[in-house]
């Protein structure tokens, strides 16, 4: 089993009399990308703040890289942040910011232009961080994570403000990053398919708890739904929770949840058509966040 | 190359990095020409016999600017990091709090402070060196006198700012503890310690500001021992606050 290279067990977090995190426990292992999925205002942010010694916590245990970082700045070498407002300064180019950072961080100058390479900064790396597009900046701050040859990278909804293209772009290098040099992400997203897409393990954080953990296939499976379009759907929604089914009407169609397997389905729209009820399509669909949180 | 680093010198790389935003034209650069022609031209044109009195003529001035700058782009300033999402940049590389405060101070409040009180301080040096090298040490004490009067107040300033952690209530906050503090403390203080007859209150206003102290001291006036300590004592004071607020309060 590979080493844990941030644990955190039972965090509690209030600002002012608001309790943003009731006891959340996660792990992230040496070499895995783990997603942390929840909708604005779960805690996300403040959960990866604190992971890094930048926020107090009011109780439980965080350990980054083995010590806890709120004390312990070394906890944070070879730790990559992205945080979800891309942030470097804009009093100089992004290039000599990164070659500050390099610096700072023990890095090569060779570092700083992989960075570049890496992330498609190359043309740009000339200009001031604020005269850079929305998705350019993002690959800046990119850019500033990967520097210093990172084990971990601490990813808050680093596809926020992008197109879907760029947003495609980013997580195939966050999965590249891990496959290619064993790169361990933590990364957060109110959007759950997108995690799914390069997560090997998802937590689902909702009103600072976290409420669904598991592989992606698990959260599917417990999760699994289906759209079926049909001219009465109110006939066939009571037909399907006659059956034993949740289903509830959505303009022509009835949306299914918590299938606990297809077949049931398949069982239940036999029936429906012996009984003329007219059935358009089935669609099996990714579960939404709203799904898995609920 | 592979670059080398250690906590010091990693600090030094988030100051300098910081410093380009302090720095950044138009400000400090066209306050140091002005700050530095006014007080060369003023110095020149007053037959002066004092070292320490004809750097007081042109500092006088040019502490006030360099406490608004202090206030309004300096402290002020870490507001922005704040808000622009820098702070939590420099605040997620491997280095302590006590570094990265110390990095903030050195940027924010130290550099501009020794710039702009300096460019005077230099050309003045020059231009008047026959009257300045018969006591060097007494104009460079001046110096240094008006130069802790004004940390002491970009101290409480950035204070404000972390605080606030606005831009405009920093600013607003930190002009309006300036005033309160030159009128409560320099004059307020004195006009009531005069009028009720109280020496001690007259004294600790007289202490509230350094460079009144040294010219008083250099023009062969008395003072207590404690005086020439009470702004030295309030910066160390407000710094050490800083510190506190910044190592185990503070967050972005």
């Amino acid at each position: 089993m590979p080493e844990k290279i941030l644990d955190v067990r039972d965090l509690r977090k209030k600002y002012g009399g608001l309790e943003v995190l009731r006891g959340v426990s996660l792990s992230v292992y040496r070499g895995e990308v783990v997603g942390l999925v929840g909708p604005n205002g779960a805690g996300k942010t403040t959960l990866l703040k604190i992971s890094l010694g930048i926020v107090r916590r009011d109780g439980g245990e965080v350990l980054l890289n083995g010590v806890d970082p709120w004390v312990e700045p070394s906890s944070r070498e070879k730790v990559g942040v992205i945080f979800e407002r891309p942030n470097l300064p804009s009093s100089m180019s992004v290039r000599e910011f990164l070659e500050s950072a390099a610096r700072l961080k023990g890095a090569s100058e060779s570092d700083v232009e992989w960075a570049i390479e890496a992330v498609g900064l190359a043309g740009h790396e000339w200009k001031e961080f604020n005269k850079l597009s929305a998705g350019l900046k993002q690959r800046a701050a990119i850019a500033h994570a990967l520097i210093g040859s990172p084990e971990f990278i601490i990813a808050d909804e680093p596809t926020s403000n992008l197109d879907p293209m760029e947003r495609r772009e980013v997580l195939t290098l966050i999965a590249r990053l891990n496959k290619e040099l064993g790169v361990a992400v933590l990364v957060s997203s109110h959007i759950l398919p997108e995690l799914l897409r390069v997560a090997k393990r998802v937590y689902a954080l909702s009103k600072g708890r976290i409420v669904a953990e598991g592989e992606p296939q698990e959260i599917f499976q417990a999760k699994r739904l289906a759209r079926i379009r049909t001219t009465e759907p109110e006939r066939l929604a009571s037909r399907l929770a006659e059956l034993g089914l949740e289903a509830s009407v959505e303009g022509l169609s009835v949306l299914v949840r918590s299938i606990s397997s297809p077949s049931i389905v398949y069982e239940a729209l036999t029936k429906a058509a012996d009984e003329g009820i007219p059935v358009l399509g089935v669609d099996l669909v990714e579960p939404a966040l709203e799904e898995v949180i609920s | 190359m592979a670059y080398s680093s250690g906590g010091g010198r990693r600090a030094v790389i988030v100051a300098l990095v910081d410093m380009f935003d302090t720095l950044k034209p138009p400000g400090l650069d066209a306050l140091m020409i002005i700050v530095a022609g006014l007080g060369a031209t003023l110095v020149i044109v007053q037959p002066f016999t004092s070292p320490s009195y004809m750097l007081s003529y042109a500092l006088d001035p040019t502490l006030f600017a360099a406490t608004i700058f202090l206030a309004l782009r300096g402290a002020a300033g870490i507001t922005g990091l704040v808000e622009s999402g820098v702070m939590q940049a420099f605040l997620s590389y491997p280095l302590s709090r006590t570094h990265i405060a110390a990095a903030l101070y050195a940027s924010r409040i130290l550099a501009p402070s020794i710039i702009i009180l300096g460019a005077p301080t230099a050309t003045i040096a020059i231009a008047m060196w026959p009257l300045v090298s018969q006591d060097p040490a007494e104009f460079i004490a001046t110096y240094a006198a008006y130069l802790a009067q004004a940390l002491m107040y970009g101290s409480v300033f950035m204070l404000i700012a972390l605080i606030s952690k606005t831009p405009g209530t920093s600013g607003v906050l930190s002009v309006a503890f300036y005033f309160a503090y030159t009128v409560l403390l320099g004059l307020l203080l004195y006009i009531v310690g005069r009028a009720a007859g109280v020496e001690l209150l007259q004294r600790v206003a007289e202490a509230s500001y350094l460079p009144g102290i040294a010219l008083i001291y250099y023009g062969g006036g008395s003072i207590e021992i404690w005086q020439p300590l009470m702004v030295p004592f309030l910066l160390v004071a407000s710094l050490a606050v800083v510190y506190l607020y910044f190592t185990r309060r503070f967050e972005p």
